[in-house]
């Protein structure tokens, strides 16, 4: 009976601690820690109307999340905004010095976001004003020689399609995120101050996931890496493809999720992953023959669901055996992570759509489709909405690539990870608009 | 009787005028594609057997003197395509429907992944058709089933190429890349110079080429898809085919 107490008295403390250690805050990347990306928050089941649109100046490509009725949105225009979920108006903008492709989080009062201007920022949430600035040795997206066979082949050349940066993660008081310097950082989420840093071998734009202790986290140099929250210390590292060639077929791009135990994360390799949380061996493998998966999976009663890029595939499997469940060709590549909001399913197309599929059955039950998918300019889409692939990639020679895919992106691409609250879907587009949609 | 006169006349008129299609010479101009107007150089002209023949350049899309494919006259204009090149997937061939003036102007349609724009060319020249290249005759010896492998993406790439004889001795080739699925590739270019082999398909931008080793036992050279170059050495799976 002695020894009960102290245990139940360290229960409490440990669920006051889950509760205010942001472990189950909603407001961050894929909506908790363990970045499961499924919410008990029910999407609509039908498409009404846009509520509101929000206009930012650059494109959006993080992921919007929600506190105390404030939706919070990184802008590749260098700003994070803080925007009122009710009526779509702007409560604060937060310069950076550069685009914000991170997903912030918010945890006590403080938002917390990467920028491409290398620093890992800490915001006043009510004021939009900063609390403190965390330094790395710099931003810089993933890049080789004869990339993906760009010319010349000789040449380093940055990735387009590295489109992302490291969301941050905080719990326990601690702000976890990685960066293009190839490391992962662990600071005190209230002085900004370094705990540690654990250096892997190229750049980190995925972001860690959280589970008992322990950090997980991919690098584009083919590892994933699970860490001890409290030290940095290595407990193990999963080998993925290598890509000696042309650096295509390599990378933990994707953000791992962590459920009962095991690891799901897709990687450039074309695999999806299951990997044993404790040991780092392999529990499953699906190969989407070539084709990346960059968006983190969603796991959610016993399923894992994910898309993939080139093959436009949604896809989803048996979590257990890693079997297809259902497995649907949609019309455009898919960089997003999916949401699961109750019997609802929902995804971000390049192609400028999001759309909402039935759990169970993968049936698609509405889209939505930003006007610069609409307008089309270009012709960038074939009419049945696919990429016009013979007007786009023209050319591998010198900027050609990087102009086809941001001519690619220009019909309102969607990266952004949707947010479902109070029956509201909120996503980002390239368009530089957070869509709110009931 | 007289008008039984004229109106042999005047279908004697259309019919002259039909066999008389002023659509030879270089026409440059754009098709409209709503925000993004492609400019291109079409090249028209009759063979000598009286068919016409053309070729097409596009210099956003990296297109130089691509051929024209089933040229037909169709009324006072000419359609073509472009064969298998720059089609997507789900809608065909990029195909093309002008109407000529008659004082220098034509005017058409351009239809390419579902969607129509309106085409509008000037004359600006004498055509120059870019010659097709032709396959060269193949050497006996190398008419035979060919094997190799190399690794893409961190995946093994199975080649089997077949090279064959036509009746005149003009290579043809039938190539095949097994990895995660097996891909057909159609070739239409077999060339000889010296030990240098080379196979091209236009379509899928895919070629091989390599020298022919001194016993004729292999073929060493590279495999390219697109901009993607890859060793690779072939070896002599059967006797001559």
């Amino acid at each position: 009976m002695r020894t009960a107490i102290p245990a139940l008295a360290l229960a409490a403390i440990a669920t006051l601690s889950a509760c205010s250690g942001d472990a189950r805050s909603q407001a961050m990347f894929r909506g908790n820690a363990a970045h499961t990306g499924a919410t008990d928050a029910k999407a609509p089941r039908a498409f009404h109307r846009v509520k509101w649109a929000f206009a930012t100046g650059g494109r959006i490509v993080s992921s919007p999340v929600i506190d105390q009725g404030t939706i919070y949105v990184g802008s590749d225009d260098g700003n994070l905004y803080a925007i009122a979920a009710a009526d779509g108006r702007q409560r604060w903008q937060y310069k950076t010095a550069g685009p914000v492709p991170s997903t912030p989080a918010v945890a006590a009062g403080v938002v917390y976001v990467a920028s491409y201007d290398g620093k890992i920022h800490a915001i006043d949430a009510r004021s939009g004003l900063p609390r403190w600035k965390f330094a790395t040795a710099g931003e810089r997206r993933f890049e080789a020689k004869n990339l993906h066979g760009f010319l010349p082949k000789t040449q380093t050349i940055a990735d387009p399609f590295d489109v992302y940066l490291s969301s941050p993660l905080v719990v326990d008081g601690r702000v976890f995120v990685g960066s293009g310097d190839g490391n992962v950082y662990a600071l005190d989420a209230t002085t900004g101050a370094l705990a540690w840093k654990f250096a892997t071998g190229d750049v980190v734009h995925a972001s860690p996931a959280y589970a008992d202790g322990t950090i997980v986290i991919g690098s584009w140099d083919s590892y994933l890496y699970a860490l001890d929250a409290a030290t940095g210390a290595q407990k193990w590292r999963f080998h993925g493809g290598e890509d000696p060639d042309i650096h295509n077929q390599v990378g933990f791009q994707s953000s791992p999720a962590i459920v009962d135990g095991v690891v799901y994360t897709g990687c450039r390799d074309s695999n999806l992953y299951a990997i044993d949380a404790a040991t780092g061996k392999e529990r499953w493998r699906f190969d989407n023959a070539g084709s990346w998966v960059v968006g983190a999976p969603a796991v959610a009663r016993g399923k894992v669901i994910f898309a993939t890029s080139d093959s436009a595939q949604y896809v989803v499997l048996d979590a257990n055996t890693g079997k297809p469940v259902v497995q649907v060709t949609d019309k455009a590549y898919m960089f997003a992570s999916p949401t699961v909001a109750g019997d609802v399913v929902l995804t971000g197309v390049l192609n400028g759509t999001l759309q909402a599929r039935d759990f169970a059955s993968g049936t698609l039950l509405w889209s939505f489709e930003t006007d610069a998918s609409k307008r089309n300019d270009g012709w960038i889409l074939t009419a049945d909405r696919s990429f016009n692939t013979p007007l786009l990639y023209t050319s591998a020679w010198r900027e050609a690539p990087m102009v086809a895919a941001d001519r690619q992106f220009s019909v309102g691409s969607i990266f952004s990870t949707p947010l479902v609250a109070d029956g509201v879907v909120y996503v980002g587009a390239a368009d530089g608009r957070l869509y709110a949609i009931e | 009787m007289r008008r039984s006169i004229v109106l042999i006349g005047v279908a004697l008129w259309n019919s002259a005028d039909a066999t008389m299609l002023d659509a030879s010479g270089r026409w440059e101009g754009a098709a409209a594609i709503p925000g993004r107007p492609l400019t291109m150089v079409v090249d028209l002209a009759r063979d000598a057997s009286g068919h016409w023949t053309g070729s097409i350049i596009v210099p956003e899309l990296g297109v130089k003197g691509l051929p024209l494919a089933h040229l037909a006259e169709a009324g006072e204009g000419i359609t073509f395509d472009l064969g298998d090149a720059l089609g997507a997937p789900s809608f065909g061939m990029t195909a093309f429907a002008l109407r000529f003036d008659g004082h220098g102007a034509a005017t058409g349609e351009f239809k390419e992944g579902g969607h129509v724009a309106r085409l509008s060319l000037r004359r600006t020249g004498a055509a120059q058709v870019d010659a097709r290249p032709r396959s060269t005759p193949l050497a006996p010896a190398l008419a035979a089933k060919w094997v190799g492998a190399f690794d893409l993406g961190g995946y093994p790439r199975n080649v089997t190429i077949t090279l064959a004889r036509g009746g005149d001795g003009v290579g043809t080739a039938t190539f095949t890349v097994v990895g995660k699925k097996t891909t057909d590739i159609p070739v239409d270019l077999v060339t000889e110079a010296g030990d240098f082999l080379r196979l091209e398909s236009a379509a899928t931008q895919v070629s091989f080429e390599g020298h022919v080793t001194a016993d004729s036992r292999e073929i060493r050279g590279t495999i390219a898809m697109g901009s993607i170059e890859l060793p690779l050495v072939l070896t002599r799976a059967g006797g001559s085919t």
